[in-house]
């Protein structure tokens, strides 16, 4: 079932419940819900692979005991429904017995009901809910990171998928991104802030190709490590990693921009990272007390970049998705930032990717660095990947695909520099000739781009973040100048 | 506060004596004086130099500001001699011989502005030099200074430039050793340019002031040590200025463009059914649209309007982005009520009751102006049909010449105050959409079209022309009528909220 679909039937039947009153207690209500089928499932393959298995969800609690039709094709509904759901299920989830012997996979059930809440006033509509949640084919959501769809498609509805700074990284990227890296058996993965967890299912799927014991299963399912600061696309995320087939999820309801970068140890650091940090997303000014003066802005693209360079292991692998901005700025702390990545970091490869690779969510163009721990910078090549042949933009109903990384993937191991039509499309630069450009590593960009028009949110916020960057830029210059003058006296 | 205020503001500081502390141990100016009037008495003695005629004593009245004690207010012309270029009629093209090795160089003004001593090929013979311009003789150590145009530009001839002279827009500059030139030179450039600047002569061609009043400028001379200590300031804090100067460029460039980006993103946002809600109840575009079709029938039928060959149907590679269910991709030519062509080529005459609508009354800023119109000779009024002359809300496209081909423009009756009849000329191409559908809205569109339509010109360079055909087949999202009327009110809810973010 598509998810336009499943969302938007969601809507309709939820609009006319009295109970509910806008998106976010939508959203909320559908989380709990997809949670339970999910977990259903998940609790089927374990029962089968261990015969001893116990829920920690007492029998009538479980979905197949009273969201699904029994065999007679009766099911709960109307007020007998919705005093099950308010009077015995919600206690009861809420009241689980977990302490800290309990396993994750358990206790996870007992931390996605704390904070859910049950809105649905009426049960024929909370039946036909629960129906539509029935309807979806979960070895279909495996294939096709339709969690992410899912929330997006929530998110879009509620018109803040701009201003909050999240977009669903497209699962092309994302597939890319996890092939490049190369992930291997053993090695811990990390997303600082992991959405609804589309790197790591794109780190999962690369990875369980590897997978051929129970030895290398064990490792496989210790492989992954995310956080997520927003409680939906949290819960969504576990519910994902569930479903496939990791049993314990290390994702965590937390802030990575918490934690003073400077306090992380060897314990902190992951041999690989996968990221599409928020670009524009506001933080609270404090947050910036947790990094050193040199690297603190309130963009937290760069805020996720220090934390990426602080928490990458020695040898380590990254791969990022970040927004032209880092490229061109050089305010001082991006260019710190930057200073940083080259004197440190070996960022071996940039790939420019065309617009409208995150259409219709935002317009913002994008770039993948690669890099790793293990050396200074010597040179970075750029490569720009332009539009597929035949397209002129990527929307919804025309993403971008795993194929069209196919020019860059042939590029990958035979690397050459091209121009064309006098402009370079891919090119060797060393970290001198970097420098010398202030780390404005605008190169090999689209030489004919057409102004782009953007939607106005993304416009407003792209101006008042570039406006902000350039006035912190002067008056930064302008503290120096007066620093200077007033030695004078 | 741009950068060049800020450098005079800091350089204005630095002349006043407060941009570094005064020490008593550097001694004071007047030392550094005698010695450069010393210099200067050497060489009259030596009559390597004229003597200059003397200059009134500096009066406190003359003093524009207060300087330390240990500084002296110096007139100009103590500093050096002082020498412009040749009248032109004693330096002209006539006299330029080809390089060779009995020839003088030809300073020029570029030679300064572009601090570059090899620039320029013009000569003089050796024997001219020598019977009519060795007064002008420059060589390495001299300064140079631009006089004309760009005044004021300096520049110190290199080792080993050639030995050459000056041509009449040039000025030269030979200061006493003593002199301390990033000092002198910095003082030149910043405030004596300036003021030079404000009084020069010449009106369209600005001229350094006459050697009089440039001579009788007053310098305010810091002991050495001190020029020294305010230029190493100086040298610390330009590099600053420059990076504040690209901050605030780009900065203001940024601002500048901004209004216009937001106007052109709320169009594509109104155009792509974002702007407004869509509602069941206000129907759809395709109901709109058959209506429209049968009012297009009857008026062929009663050869208002001819019927155009068909258009070859949308493609899905055409169209540029996903719309609402209730919307619907049509071509311009389904929703016009008069056909899609040029006016007709007019005769004017002085002074008629009929206006020709030419491009230019399409302004550039937006708006339509009939001041603009010329008119039309009315005895040719038998050629037009009545649906040539212009309704309130008739959409007008420049048709053609680059620059001005594609602007699109709303002509409402009120621009026509005293409701003259009024035609098209030929280079303007009139959409006059169904009145089953908002004229506003599809302007909006073709507004959000119009950077399209300005590369869309056929022909050469000079003769471009926008075709019929590129406007009959010009896609239009076609909301519902209500919903288009809804989403006009919001846009000109809007619109000015960006006019007020140009000022």
């Amino acid at each position: 079932m598509a998810t336009t679909g499943f969302v938007k039937k969601i809507r309709d039947i939820m609009r006319m419940d009295a109970g509910i009153n806008g998106d976010a207690q939508r959203i909320e209500q559908l989380v709990w819900l997809l949670f339970l089928r999910v977990y259903d499932v998940k609790e089927a393959d374990w029962e089968f692979d261990d015969d001893d298995y116990q829920s920690i969800i007492p029998e009538e609690c479980r979905w197949r005991n009273w969201a699904e039709p029994d065999e007679n094709g009766h099911a709960l509904t109307g007020d007998e429904l919705l005093d099950f759901v308010n009077n015995t299920l919600f206690p009861t989830l809420k009241e689980l017995n977990v302490s800290s012997d309990t396993p994750i996979k358990k206790a996870i059930v007992k931390s996605t009901f704390e904070d859910a809440n049950q809105y649905m006033k009426n049960g024929v509509y909370l039946r036909q809910v629960i129906d539509t949640v029935n309807e979806i084919d979960f070895e279909d959501v495996k294939e096709s990171h339709a969690f992410g769809d899912i929330y997006e498609e929530i998110l879009k509805e509620l018109q803040s998928a701009g201003s909050s700074g999240e977009f669903y990284t497209p699962r092309a990227v994302t597939d890319f991104m996890a092939h490049m890296i190369q992930p291997r058996l053993g090695e811990k993965m990390a997303d600082f802030a992991c959405g609804t967890g589309g790197f790591l299912t794109s780190w999962i799927k690369e990875l369980s190709k590897q997978v051929k014991t129970t030895e290398d299963q064990e490792l496989f399912g210790e492989s992954i490590y995310g956080i997520e600061k927003k409680p939906f696309p949290y819960l969504l995320c576990i519910t994902n990693m569930l479903l496939h087939d990791i049993d314990v999820p290390k994702v965590y309801h937390d802030n990575s921009l918490l934690k003073k970068v400077l306090d992380y140890t060897d314990r902190d650091k992951f041999d690989v990272i996968l990221m599409n940090p928020p670009y524009g997303g506001r933080e609270d000014k404090s947050v910036q007390n947790y990094f050193p003066d040199d690297l603190a802005d309130s963009e937290t693209a760069d805020l996720f970049m220090s934390v990426i360079m602080y928490r990458l292991k020695k040898n380590g692998r990254a791969a990022v998705v970040l927004p032209d901005g880092f490229l061109f700025g050089t305010d001082n702390t991006k260019v710190n930032i930057k200073k940083k990545l080259f004197s440190e970091f070996n960022l071996h490869t940039v790939i420019r990717l065309p617009g409208s690779v995150f259409s219709p969510y935002t317009s913002i163009t994008t770039n993948l660095l690669f890099f790793d721990n293990t050396k200074p910078t010597e040179e970075t090549w750029f490569y720009r990947l332009d539009m597929p042949e035949g397209y002129k933009h990527f929307s919804k109903t025309k993403p971008m695909k795993m194929e069209h990384f196919t020019p860059v993937m042939e590029w990958w191991n035979n690397r050459q520099e091209v121009e064309e039509d006098g402009w370079a499309k891919a090119k060797k630069y060393t970290v001198q000739e970097i420098a010398e450009n202030d780390y404005n590593i605008d190169l090999c960009g689209f030489p004919h781009e057409e102004e782009e028009i953007i939607p106005p949110m993304d416009l407003i916020n792209q101006y008042q973040e570039k406006r902000a960057s350039l006035n912190a830029e002067i008056d930064h210059i302008l503290d120096k100048i007066m620093a200077i003058m007033e030695d004078a006296k | 506060m741009n950068a060049q205020q800020l450098k005079n503001s800091i350089l204005q500081r630095a002349i006043e004596g407060r941009l570094v502390p005064q020490r008593p141990e550097e001694g004071s100016a007047k030392e550094l004086l005698e010695k450069i009037q010393e210099e200067k008495n050497r060489l009259i003695a030596e009559k390597k130099i004229k003597k200059s005629k003397p200059l009134p004593p500096i009066s406190d009245d003359e003093k524009p500001f207060d300087i330390p004690d240990s500084w002296e207010w110096v007139r100009f012309d103590e500093f050096g001699v002082y020498k412009k270029g040749p009248f032109g009629s004693a330096l002209t093209k006539s006299m330029f011989v080809p390089k060779g090795i009995d020839t003088i160089k030809v300073y020029e003004q570029k030679n300064a502005i572009q601090k570059d001593a090899t620039l320029g090929n013009y000569y003089i013979s050796r024997k001219y030099f020598e019977e009519k311009m060795t007064g002008f003789e420059v060589k390495s150590g001299d300064i140079i200074v631009s006089c004309a145009g760009t005044i004021g530009e300096t520049y110190i001839l290199p080792d080993g430039c050639e030995t050459g002279i000056i041509n009449q827009a040039l000025m030269r500059m030979k200061l006493m050793p003593s002199v301390y030139v990033p000092f002198f030179l910095l003082y030149f450039d910043s405030i004596l340019k300036n003021t030079a600047r404000k009084s020069s002569k010449g009106s369209a061609l600005k001229n350094i002031p006459p050697f009089a009043e440039l001579k009788s400028y007053l310098v305010p001379l810091p002991p050495l040590a001190e020029q020294q200590r305010i230029m190493e300031k100086i040298e610390e804090l330009l590099p600053l200025i420059d990076q504040y100067d690209k901050a605030h460029t780009k900065l203001t460039a940024f601002n500048k463009r901004f209004p216009e980006m937001m106007k052109k993103s709320i169009l594509q946002y109104a155009i792509e059914g974002k702007l407004v809600e869509q509602r069941k109840e206000e129907g759809t575009a395709d109901e709109l649209l058959q209506q429209i079709q049968a009012e297009k029938k009857q008026l062929i039928e009663e050869k208002k309007l001819k019927e155009t060959k068909p258009l070859p149907p949308i493609t899905e590679d055409e169209i540029p982005f996903d719309i609402p269910d209730t919307w619907k991709w049509i071509r311009l030519d389904d929703i016009v009520v008069k056909d899609i062509k040029r006016g007709k080529a007019p005769s004017y005459i002085n002074k008629s009751n009929t206006l020709v609508f030419a491009q230019k009354c399409n302004t550039k800023e937006g708006s339509i102006n009939l001041e603009l119109a010329k008119c039309l000779d009315e005895a040719k009024l038998i050629k037009y049909p009545a649906n040539e002359f212009m309704l309130n809300e008739d959409i007008i496209v420049n048709s053609t010449g680059t620059g001005t081909m594609g602007r699109v423009g709303l002509y409402r009756s009120t621009d026509n105050p005293k409701n003259l009849p009024i035609v098209p000329d030929s280079h303007v191409t009139i959409i006059r959409p169904s009145n089953s559908i908002s004229h506003k809205y599809i302007y909006a569109v073709l507004k959000h079209n119009q950077a399209y339509l300005e590369k869309q010109g056929e022909g050469s360079t000079n003769q471009k022309e926008l075709k019929p055909l590129t406007l009959q087949k010009l896609l239009i999202p076609l909301p519902p009528l209500n919903e288009q009327h809804r989403i006009v009110a919001k846009i000109e809810e809007l619109l000015p909220f960006c006019e007020r973010l140009i000022k």
